[in-house]
Formats: structure tokens, sequence, C-alpha cells
């Protein structure tokens, strides 16, 4: 059946339905007031009534307020009118009330592009919010330059850190403000509950799963889409003049505007984000977004163990009201009645997990919620733990850490002896908690005809006893065994569900659930960052004062040999598995394979072993191994994480010199290092040298090179030698990277030998000695794009043309590269450097600029902010993109200056 | 059609229709289909302004639409909200299949009144996803608009939908 008959025969069912759906004799049906009205209201937004009057509303609003602040300007200062003659001029406050047009009326939010379904809401007095932004003036401008990093232990407070906290602190309290409203939701029914046993699955994710590419600007935190009653309490220096006073009364008129507008503006702007959202799993917009969202917006009443606070208990709660895992009625009752996040009828894992997500998101990760003790000892609710009943005293887990190293020990012990029965030749399939053995593509034969469970047994039998059951499947005919609790059979589990107390242990499952969806957010290398900056003294495994590259190397080092070292000496079959093999059928024989009853001695490379010794008795070893068990609460999936996660740590104290991508080059921190393949951990950070996601060191070196010319030890970078700076140095900075990360031999650059040379000796801004790496290229490029007042998409209008001339006046160069412009919008859009507020670009900063975005977000096609526009104006914590805060902000450093 | 008549058919030109022409002209339509699911007229109502918002959002794209498809579009998103709204108050856990592998239609010809046929022994939220897939070219990100879905449902609908088409046709003809 092809696809062009499938839509001609929809097409045909689709009319010969309509002809019998209309044939029908249709009652006039009498529809209840409340429906009409809802009607009306949507009718109205739709056919475009009551939005085109908002919206003039709106604008003429902003145009009252900003004519009666010039008029009482220019009257106040044109009139000489006495300050004396206002009675509250020397009162420290001014206070306003303002309100909405729609002041404590219950009010449906707009319809809003991108889909969001109309929902009631009270109003939701968010003065709260509104203080809070005045409040964080202070944060932004201490964030302007970020500190210079002299030693690992002196950056435990790193800007970037602090300025994502405070935003999450500061954001969390707002979402807060509006999830602890009161939460209308109308069911009218209780939802299904769709319970889950402990065993079935989580939606985890796996290593296969892809992570969403996010955009380098974190979306901004915005005020909610609820009509607010604001009131607005401005504090007053008694000194200011008059017309400051007025000046400041204008301001709170555009913060009231500002919440208005906000309040009526489309989905983007009028909806809660969460700090961390442009960094995680949901895409803009998606309908698993918008349940989130949802979240925010206070259409749950997720206080579920009704403690008057919604904190991980309440998460924690839902949990085990879905999953079975003890949580009585009443509680059970309360999640099923609301807990139905994602609307489609039932209460499941998958609301549970949207639940999770939410409270990750719009909180600061708590490390403490990755111990299941955390739960164990802290949860206010009562559950029934069946665990308690099976464990109990001594047999109880305490400490969590301990005993899932412990398990992982036996993990590798397990697969050492696979290993040595050639069973790990076999792909092994990691499915819920068990391994599951494919059966024919362990023996490439029928089951049906060998009795494979006698020969499993008998070649297994030691493994069988230590370590119990596990699933055997046959993957091609979907059949699966059943798991026989029999010693005997050479089943195992994963290495984590093991134990079977893991399995039955609520705290712990749910803790993993946490870890596994921190994980999917991107969201747990925040705590392992964390994690790390308290221990960073153990991190210097060479004990030389430094956390370096020489520690990496050593870690990675230690990691190989222990991998190397833990391999059996030995690979050999006893005497009763040769003898089941030998009773075997020769066509079982060649089936099974030549290489299956092999047998070995194995001696690790003298090299390895006697490097191991070194290090075994200079501590190097034992100390690189413990540092790698800092941040496991022993829920990483793989050691690549921890791998990632450590170069990641490593970049945000040190570089990545260019020698460091050669495995050679670790022969110089240690004779025999350069076996371990250190280099290519390095390069795997970014083939142009840095981790796409962490600026940090960047805004370092940018800010040094600021203050620097600022201050006149150094000049403004000019790159290309000719003695001038313009838009060739920037042009030729890209072309400069693009070879670099084509692997261009300098013979065969397209830059003339002057630009080289020039790059190559006087270019080394950031003063770590190397001349023209990619933190100088990249800073100089950030600085002099700023200096020219030219943002990324306003450089390469001549670009193409300037890279032909280059070519044409190089022969012989490389023509097979391409050197398209590489935008570095998103790196500078993100990095916390100053920002002149200039938002209309029109080279002045000043109150057009602040009326300018209110504009551009009230109504966007009409006013579109540029890509410069947006860097400039991104004043407010700076790096979250433009918001009504961002406005004010420049109000305010107006009010200031 | 009848119960509307007093509102005559907008016929397409280039404004296309206007949101309170087509909800007069279809709500007492849409109204029928929630009732014969539902059978209750409160739980149809609050079913038919929740078809009408999901129509809302995808109003400017479908008020140009010839007046039958967008009738039968309209009758798909109630028709799928009242199924959602039954099995709600009937508590009903769905019993999702699980994950089936579609694998690839079989290239035999099958004759075009099989695989109408077939289309007509679907279950409707089936042939209603079919539809808005291959009639109406919705992509998956709009059907999860239009029947209030998410994204995983969407896909899973969809492969089930063909899945269950192919069984039919392979069965000759029966729903077995």
């Amino acid at each position: 059946m092809n696809k062009d008959m499938l839509n001609e025969a929809l097409e045909k069912a689709l009319t010969e339905s309509y002809e019998e759906l209309t044939g029908q004799d249709i009652p006039d049906y009498d529809f209840s007031d409340g429906f009409e009205d809802k009607m009306a209201r949507l009718i109205s937004e739709q056919d475009g009534n009551a939005d085109k009057k908002r919206r003039r509303g709106i604008i003429l609003f902003f145009a009252a307020a900003a004519a009666v602040a010039v008029i009482c300007a220019w009257a106040a200062m044109g009139s000489g009118l006495r300050p004396d003659r206002h009675g509250d001029y020397h009162d420290s406050t001014i206070i306003q009330e303002t309100t909405s047009a729609d002041k404590n009326e219950t009010v449906t939010a707009t319809t809003v592009t991108g889909g969001e379904a109309a929902v009631t809401h009270t109003a939701v007095t968010s003065a709260e919010a509104i203080t809070q932004t005045a409040d964080k003036t202070e944060t932004t401008a201490s964030a302007a330059k970020a500190p210079a990093v002299t030693s690992p232990s002196a950056a435990g407070n790193n800007s970037n850190t602090n300025n994502s906290n405070s935003a999450a602190t500061s954001a969390a309290g707002t979402a807060n403000a509006v999830t602890t409203a009161a939460a209308i939701r109308t069911t009218s029914a209780a939802q299904p509950m769709r319970t889950t046993s402990a065993a079935q699955s989580v939606r985890t994710t796996t290593a296969a799963q892809p992570v969403r590419t996010t955009s380098a600007v974190p979306q901004t935190f915005l005020t909610t889409d609820t009509q607010p009653v604001v009131t607005t309490t401005t504090a007053i220096i008694d000194e200011r003049s008059f017309e400051m006073k007025k000046m400041a009364a204008f301001a709170s008129a555009l913060m009231t505007a500002a919440t208005a507008v906000s309040a009526s503006a489309s989905a983007s702007d009028g909806i809660p984000r969460p700090p961390y959202f442009s960094n995680v799993y949901y895409e803009e917009h998606s309908y698993d977004a918008k349940c989130i969202i949802k979240m925010a917006n206070g259409d749950f009443d997720l206080d579920l163990n009704q403690d008057g606070t919604f904190d991980i208990f309440d998460v924690y709660a839902h949990y085990r009201s879905v999953f079975n895992a003890g949580a009585f009625k009443e509680m059970r009752e309360r999640v099923r009645l609301n807990g139905d996040y994602n609307h489609d009828g039932y209460i499941d894992n998958y609301d549970t997990q949207f639940l999770v997500d939410y409270y990750l998101l719009y909180n600061e990760i708590d490390t403490q919620w990755f111990d299941p003790m955390y739960f164990r000892s802290n949860c206010p609710d009562s559950y029934y733990d069946l665990v308690d009943e099976v464990y109990s005293g001594d047999e109880r887990i305490t400490d969590y850490t301990a005993y899932l190293q412990e398990l992982g020990r036996d993990y590798n012990e397990w697969s050492d002896t696979i290993y040595q029965h050639q069973l790990s030749s076999v792909p092994l399939y990691n499915s819920k908690e068990m391994w599951m053995v494919d059966i024919d593509s362990l023996h490439g034969i029928n089951h049906d005809d060998i009795d494979l469970d006698e020969l499993i047994k008998q070649l297994s039998k030691e493994q069988a006893e230590k370590y119990g059951p596990v699933m055997l499947v046959n993957k091609n005919e979907g059949e699966e065994y059943a798991v026989e609790t029999s010693r005997d059979w050479a089943f195992l589990y994963d290495r984590k569900a093991e134990s079977e107390q893991l399995l039955l242990d609520n705290a712990y499952l749910f803790s993993r659930l946490l870890m596994d969806r921190a994980n999917a957010m991107e969201r747990s290398y925040e705590f392992f960052e964390k994690a790390m900056d308290e221990k960073i003294d153990e991190l210097d495994i060479n004990l030389d004062g430094r956390f370096d590259h020489e520690d990496i190397a050593y870690i990675f080092a230690a990691q190989n040999l222990d991998s190397i070292m833990k391999r059996p000496r030995e690979l050999r079959h006893s005497e009763e598995e040769w003898a089941l093999y030998n009773s075997l059928d020769e066509e079982t024989k060649a089936a099974l394979g030549p290489d299956f009853m092999k047998e070995e001695i194995f001696t690790p490379d003298s090299e390895d072993e006697a490097l191991y010794i070194a290090m075994k008795a200079d501590g190097t070893f034992d100390r690189a191994i413990e540092a790698t068990k800092i941040t496991l609460f022993g829920f990483y999936k793989y050691d690549m994480a921890f791998t990632l996660d450590l170069l990641r740590f490593y970049t945000k104290y040190n570089p990545i010199l260019p020698e460091y991508k050669d495995d050679a080059f670790f022969d110089t921190v240690r004779e025999g290092f350069s076996r371990f393949g250190i280099g290519g951990y390095f390069k795997s950070l970014d083939k142009n040298g840095y981790t796409e996601k962490n600026y940090t060191l960047y805004e370092r070196y940018y800010n040094e090179l600021v203050e620097a010319i600022d201050n006149g030890t150094k000049s403004v970078p000019e790159i290309n030698g000719d003695g001038v700076v313009d838009i060739n140095d920037i042009y030729d900075i890209n072309v400069f990277l693009r070879e670099k990360s084509n692997s261009v031999a300098r013979e065969d650059s397209i830059l003339p030998e002057r630009v080289l040379t020039n790059i190559e000796t006087n270019c080394d801004f950031n003063d770590d000695g190397v001349s023209g790496d990619i933190y100088d290229m990249s800073i100089s490029n950030i600085y002099l794009m700023l200096y020219l007042d030219k943002f990324p998409n306003e450089v390469h209008e001549h670009y193409d043309e300037y890279v032909e001339q280059l070519k044409a006046a190089k022969t012989g160069a490389r023509q097979n590269i391409s050197y398209a412009y590489a935008s570095n919008a998103a790196m500078m859009s993100s990095m916390n450097i100053d920002r002149s507020g200039d938002a209309n670009c029109d080279g002045e900063t000043d109150l057009a600029d602040a009326i300018f975005i209110m504009q551009s977000m009230a109504n966007p096609d009409k006013y579109s902010l540029t890509e410069h526009g947006r860097f400039n104006g991104d004043v407010y914590e700076t790096g979250h993109g433009i918001t009504a805060n961002d406005a004010l902000e420049i109000q305010n450093r107006l009010l200031n200056k | 059609m009848k119960g509307d008549e007093s509102v005559s058919a907008h016929k397409n030109n280039n404004d296309g229709i206007t949101f309170e022409e087509m909800y007069m002209k279809n709500r007492n339509l849409m109204m029928f289909t929630a009732m014969k699911i539902l059978n209750n007229f409160a739980d149809a109502e609050d079913c038919v302004s929740e078809a009408f918002f999901r129509a809302a959002k995808i109003f400017p794209k479908i008020s140009r639409m010839e007046c039958p498809k967008l009738t039968s579009l309209l009758v798909i998103i109630v028709r799928n909200a009242a199924l959602d709204k039954y099995r709600a108050n009937k508590r009903v856990v769905a019993v999702e299949a699980p994950d089936e592998e579609t694998g690839t239609f079989c290239t035999d010809s099958y004759s075009f009144d099989s695989v109408q046929s077939a289309i007509a022994q679907l279950k409707d939220e089936y042939r209603d996803v079919l539809t808005l897939r291959f009639v109406y070219g919705y992509s998956v990100k709009e059907i999860t608009e239009i029947l209030n879905i998410s994204a995983d449902n969407a896909y899973k609908r969809i492969q089930r939908a063909k899945t269950e088409l192919g069984k039919i046709l392979e069965n000759g003809g029966e729903n077995v």
C-alpha cells in the first residue's frame, strides 16, 4: 500500500464521514450561560477585537505615563515650584498604588502565540516579585567584571556560579511566589491513578538519549501572566531633586506598565521560565515544556503533603503514590486529584517525571537529594516501607556510597569472570534492572537444539552461586525465560540491582530518579562542580600545590592502570566444563566457535606493571583513584560522564594548551603516561579548544584585558600588524581560527606572513605565555567588536569578499576548506561582560532604550530588537536575555548617574 | 447543515471564515458528537469548549479551509476530547499496547477498496490521527496541540494506527 493510496482512501473516508454527520438530525442545543460566556470571550479574542483594544490601551498608557512625566518635569523646571509645596517630598518613600485594569478580577489569560490554552487565574499579588527585581541591581553591578582567580582555592565563589545561584534564588523565590498562590484546577472528576510497581521502569535516560540542543542564551525569568495588584514601593533619597522624583515616578509607572505588558504579551514574554530552561531537555513551546510551565503558573496544587510548602518531599509523595511505594490512602487520593500534570487522564510515572523535572528546573540542586539517607532521615511523611520489614538492624544500609562502591567492585569481579569464560564477547543488553543475555548472539545456534540451560549452568556455576539469577532472553523471537531464583543459573543482575535491598528501597530509587533527571537536563554538573570545589585540595594528586593538567593526567593514568591491573591473569576452564564441552557433537562445537573454550595466561605489560607499582609506592595511584570517588553517590552511569565533567571542571581554572592534545606530551608529566591517550581526553572537550557551555575562563580573561586597556598597561588589540585597528583585524581573527580548526599548516594559510607573525608574537592578551591561542583570539575578537561597535551580524558584510582577496593574493594556498564567518554572538551573549544599555543602537544610552525594550516586548513585529540591541540591552542578569527588568535597570542607571 | 440553517455557509473567499461563523456553524454538530460518547450534557459542553480552544490555536491556518474539511476537523478534535473525558470519568486505565515495531508496510498492492474498508474498521482514535497526519498534513507537533496529547503519545498513536491498518489489510480486510 503506498502513501498516495492511503491519502486518497483517508480523504474519501473523511468525505463520507462528513456526509454522514451532516445528514443526521442535529438538535439545537440550549447551551449554558457559562459556556456561552466563555465562547463569547474566545470569539472576541480570535476575531481580534479585544486584542486590538488591549494593545491600544497599553500603548496609550505608555504614552500617557511618559507624557505626564515629561510635562511634570518640564513644569517643575520651568515654573519654579518649590519642593516644600509637595508634602511628601521629604519622606523617604513614595508609595504608589496602581492597579491593573482587572484588579481582583478573575481574568482569562489571553490565547497566546505558541498555543497556551486559556486558563482561569485569580489575581496574584506579585509585589514580592516586583520588589525583588529592584533588589537585584547590586548583583548585576557586581557581576560586571569577574574577579581575577589566582588559585583554585580562592575561586570557590566563582562569579558566574554566584550569578546563576542568585538568579536561581530570585527566580525560584518568585516562582514560589507564583506557585503558592491559590491554584485553580477545575477537574470534574478525580483522575485515575495508574500505579506502577517498583520494578516498572521509570522513564530514565540512557546514554543514547539525545540531549536537546540548547540556545546559548538562557531564557530569562519573567513575570507571570496573571494580572497583579501592584503595590510599588520606591525608596527615594531625600536630597533628590524634584525632577528626579518625577523621573522615579515615571520609573514606577514604567514598572506598572511593564507588568501589564508582560501580563498580556505573547507566551515567550509572559510565561515564567526557569533559570535553566535553555540548558535542558525540553524544547521551547513543546507540549512537555508547557506542562512544566503550567506548574510554574500555579495551575496545580503542588503541596501534596499539605505541609504548607512545596518542596522535594512533595515530589517524593507523588513518586511514592504513583509507584505503589507505601503511600497511604489519603496521600494517594491527593495525588490522584492533583497529580495529572500532562493532562492525559492518568496519574503515572510520566507525571512524576514532570514534577521532578519542574522541581529540578526551578530550584538549585541540593546534593543531599542524591543520598537516599536524606529522605529516610528527613521526610515529614509516613510511608510503609517493605524494605524495613525485610531488612532490619545491621542489615539496613546506612552508607549508600560505600554500599554501592562495594557493589561496583562485585560487578568488576563478575565482569572479569565473564571475560574469563568468553561471555564478554556477547553483546549484553541492559534493560530495566537486569542484564539480558541474548542466546542467539551468544551462541549463534537455535536454542532448541541444545540444552543451553545445562551448558550455561555447568560453565558458570561459580558465578551463579555468587551472583544470583539474571534474565536470559531470546531477543530475536521476543521470548523471555522466566527469572529463576535458583542460584544454579548463571543469571546476573545489573550491578546496582544485584542487591534486592536496593530494589525495595524507595528512598534509593527516588534518589536515582532525581539523579537520572538531573543528568538528562544537564544539571548534574552543577553539583559536581560544587562538590569538586569543596574538595579541590584532594585533586592535587602530585601534591605540587596546584590543580592542573598534571593532576588530570595522573587521574586518567590511574584509571587506565586500575583497569589493566584488574584483568584476570588466567583464563582456564574446570574439568567439569571440559567434560561437558567434549560431550557435545561436532556441529554444536562448530557453532560455538573455536574460541569458546580458549585458555590463556594474561601478563600485564611490564611497563604498565612497573608504573603501577611506582605510583602505588608514591601514593599518586591511590590519591588519583580516591579523587574519582569524590562526587559519587554511586550514581554515575558510566565512567565517561565523570571524565567529561572532570575535564569541564578543569577548564574552570585552567587553559587547554595545544600541547595537551598530544598524547606524547604527557611523558613530560611522568614517563609512560603517553600510553594512556590522555591527549584524546583534552581533544574531546572541543575541537576548537574550549567547552561550549563554560565561558568562565573567557570572561575572566576578557575582563582582565579590558581592565588592562583601561588602565593603560595594554593597548587595544591589533591583530594583523598593519598599525590600524579596524574591521580587517576581526576578519583576520576569523580566518585564523577557521584555519586552526581545520588544522591548516602555516605554509598553507591564506593570511599574509605579516599577519601570522604578528599573531604568533604580539597577541598574548591573557598573559599565559602563548601568543595567538584560542583565548587570545576569542577575547580580542569580542573586544574589537565592541570597540568598533559592531556585532557579529554586522561584521561579516564584506567578510567573504575579504577572504577571496586573501586567497587570490596567496598562491598555492589550500582552497578546499570553508572560511565561512563563524558568529560568536551566542558566546558573547552568554558571557557576563558589561553591556551598554543602548538597546536601540543609536550610540546613546537613554530613556529611549528603555522604552524601546518595552515596545519590542509589547509589539515585537513593529519594534524589533536587533541582535546587537539585545546584546547591549541585556543589562539585568546579563546573559539571560531581554526582559522588562532590563528596561528598569536602564532607568535605574540613568537615575543613579 | 441541520440545526444551523440560520447561519448561511460562509463561502471561501480570500479572507476566510471568522471564528464566530465557524463556531455558530459547527457547535451543535460538535455537541452532538460529544453527547454520543459521553451522554452527559455538562461534560459534553466542556469538551466542545475545549475543542474550540484547541481550534483557536490553529485558527489562522484553518480559517481558509473548505467547509467540509473544517467541520470534519472540528469533529475529530471534539471526538478525541470526548474520548479523553470518557476515560477520565470511567477511571479507565488505557491499556497501551506495548511498543511494537511497525516494520515496513508490505509493498504488495492492496486494492483501493480494501484500504478504504480497512480504514473504516479502524477505531476512531486511529483513523483520526491518520487523517490529521495524511489528509490535513499536520506535523506531529501540531497534532499534539490539536489532540492535547504529548509528542510521545502522538508518535505512538500514529505508529499503532499504521500497524493496526496493516494488520487489518493482512487479515484480508477483517479486524481480528
